[in-house]
């Protein structure tokens, strides 16, 4: 397993908000390829830990490194062209642009118009839905829907690695199952991905890998099937 | 081209033909130049608050940079005496440099503190403009300003031969001269914001403005994105208030760069419709027209009637219509506020989100169209 590379190095990474230190020495790698999974409990540190990575959040010590850049000191605009791209907490997707303004957005760094009209029919392939919505606001699109054009959107920038905060957040419990069979989709064809969510069973099912954080300290690490039967985690996550 | 769309041809048009109409007068001309100099401000404002979303509360204050520059740049008392041409382009520079070096270290505050720093900066730039009496001569304002248009043609080209009007003033060859220049750079401003709003940039200060930590996410620069924003509304301020200084010949009292001001160019977007180009042109007309222009002849009138049916009302405040202009205008907005919250011409994006049966309609149209061009197997 360790043959894959790491596409991202985080090292003792300490990050915060005023005087209070939020993220303590936290370390994790993504290999190329994987999805790795964050789990834990509300308050733990995990949006945190994505908003430090893509640089919305300062890191105050430590290192993230990306496909051989550092990050560390990179504001979020630069970090986005190096091929890193978030789908944030809440979605946020821009509500009064329409679906495909929203994909366009996705793709403000790139200079190649053909290539992204190409990509946008790609995920309007993938995600069927959005190519029959595509002319109407984000903002009336249902919870389910959104997530899937703030997901296609983070995409449209080509990333090299996909950040995924909460995909499955006030969603019904069949569509959180169909959000993480694409989010299984796109890692087979090749986006690697870091996962932070609370609903542990379901980040566990479909990732290689996951890290456990409590109160913004890794406190263990393992395979995610592994995890997924570890009594502890199944005791303490999954509420067995 | 829809008529929602031609109508503003059509009044620019309409516009550029009205001195040569025989019903032209020299005075109403003058007046529509200054409507056309506060919609050149209106439309500055507008890039701030309507596309990148920033309450502006000072946007009187780079009006008032723009004037200034010029009457120091023209009068002459002062060394140097350029033309109009170099004045306006040094107002247009000004404004916007005051605009970039306010707002670079407040960027990243947001929502009211912007509005505050601007509301601030207004009121110290009048109190500068005030109390600088060695170059700003203080309360009297600036004047004569009289430069010529571009340097080596003179300023007094008589084109009284070509008067179709005997009576239309011994000025007449003058205010066309700077009646057309205005219209011609309101269409100038208008033409530059369409391509603009259809821009990457355009696009980009629509995200900003809907969702602020997801551009940061699209890999978009607020802090940039903001200032170039600011940059630009200040810079079409300094423009409108260069034209203001040539139109009125001096810069006036500085109390005509106040927040007063501020607040109704605010109005006249709001009123107009935010984000819409037209709808500002429309809502400045209608806002500066009824106070500049509309209310003066409504108080002939009054004064007019009173005399033909022999009544001495006295020349009290609330026997004419001006006295009650402020009334009026408050009244107007509390309605618009109330029954039409997206202006006179709102634009397209928010008209779908405050009536979102319509935007349905709009949207099942578009993608209709859509659809009908590129046959796709899922519409």
């Amino acid at each position: 397993m360790s043959a894959a590379s790491p596409l991202l190095v985080v090292e003792n990474l300490e990050a915060g908000y005023g005087p209070i230190n939020v993220l303590h020495r936290l370390s994790l790698t993504v290999h190329v390829g994987e999805i790795v999974t964050i789990i834990g409990a509300n308050g733990a540190g995990k949006t945190t830990t994505l908003n430090t990575i893509c640089g919305l959040v300062k890191a105050r010590t430590g290192r993230i490194v990306f496909n051989g850049h550092d990050l560390t000191q990179l504001p979020p605009h630069n970090i986005v062209r190096l091929g890193l791209a978030q789908s944030p907490e809440g979605r946020k997707i821009f509500p009064r642009l329409t679906v495909r303004e929203n994909l366009e957005m996705g793709a403000y760094t790139r200079t190649d118009p053909e290539g992204v009209a190409a990509d946008i029919q790609k995920w309007y392939k993938m995600f069927p839905i959005l190519e029959k919505r595509k002319s109407q606001l984000g903002g009336l699109l249902s919870g389910g829907e959104q997530q899937m054009l703030a997901i296609a959107r983070a995409l449209m920038a080509r990333p090299k690695l996909l950040l995924l905060d909460e995909p499955s957040l006030g969603l019904a419990p069949q569509v959180v199952v169909q959000i993480f069979a694409v989010i299984q989709e796109l890692n087979r064809q090749g986006v690697s991905v870091l996962l932070v969510e609370q609903n542990a069973r379901m980040a566990l099912k479909i990732a290689h890998r996951g890290y456990v954080l409590e109160t913004g300290r890794i406190t263990g690490t393992d395979r995610a099937d592994l995890l997924l039967h570890d009594p502890r985690i199944r005791q303490a996550y999954l509420g067995e | 081209m829809s008529f929602g769309r031609i109508w503003v041809l059509l009044l620019f048009v309409a516009l550029a033909a009205y001195p040569f109409l025989p019903l032209a007068e020299a005075n109403r001309g003058e007046q529509f130049t200054v409507l056309f100099i506060y919609a050149i401000l209106a439309l500055g404002l507008n890039v701030v608050m309507g596309y990148a979303g920033l309450l502006h509360l000072g946007i009187a204050a780079f009006f008032g940079i723009g004037a200034y520059t010029v009457g120091i740049l023209t009068v002459p008392f002062l060394p140097f005496q350029q033309s109009f041409l170099v004045a306006a382009l040094a107002a247009v520079a000004a404004s916007a440099a005051v605009g970039i070096a306010v707002t670079a270290p407040i960027l990243r505050l947001r929502g009211d503190y912007f509005a505050l720093v601007t509301l601030g900066l207004g009121l110290i730039t009048l109190y500068a403009i005030r109390n600088l009496d060695a170059i700003t001569e203080g309360t009297k304002g600036m004047n004569p300003i009289e430069a010529g248009p571009v340097p080596g043609i003179p300023d007094t080209v008589d084109m009284s031969p070509l008067r179709l009007r005997p009576d239309w003033g011994f000025r007449w060859y003058k205010y066309p001269y700077l009646y057309f220049l205005s219209l011609g750079t309101l269409a100038l401003v208008m033409l530059l914001l369409r391509n603009l709003e259809k821009s990457r940039l355009g696009r980009a200060w629509v995200a900003l403005r809907e969702d602020e930590l997801a551009s940061a996410c699209m890999g978009l620069n607020p802090a940039r994105l903001k200032l170039a924003a600011v940059a630009l509304g200040a810079g079409l301020a300094g423009l409108a208030g260069a034209f203001y200084a040539m139109a009125l010949r001096t810069t006036g009292n500085p109390q005509a760069y106040d927040f007063t001001l501020s607040i109704i160019m605010v109005c006249c977007v709001i009123l107009g419709g935010l984000g819409n180009r037209s709808g500002v042109l429309l809502g400045t007309f209608i806002l500066m027209g009824f106070d500049r222009i509309i209310t003066n002849i409504l108080d002939n009138e009054l004064q007019a009637l009173q005399q033909r049916l022999d009544l001495n009302w006295g020349g009290q405040a609330y026997t004419k219509v001006s006295g009650w202009k402020l009334m009026i205008f408050g009244t107007v907005l509390i309605l618009m506020m109330r029954f039409r919250p997206e202006g006179l011409l709102p634009e397209a994006r928010h008209q779908r989100e405050l009536h979102p049966e319509v935007g349905e309609a709009q949207g099942e149209a578009a993608a209709q169209r859509e659809a009908g061009e590129t046959p796709s197997e899922n519409a």
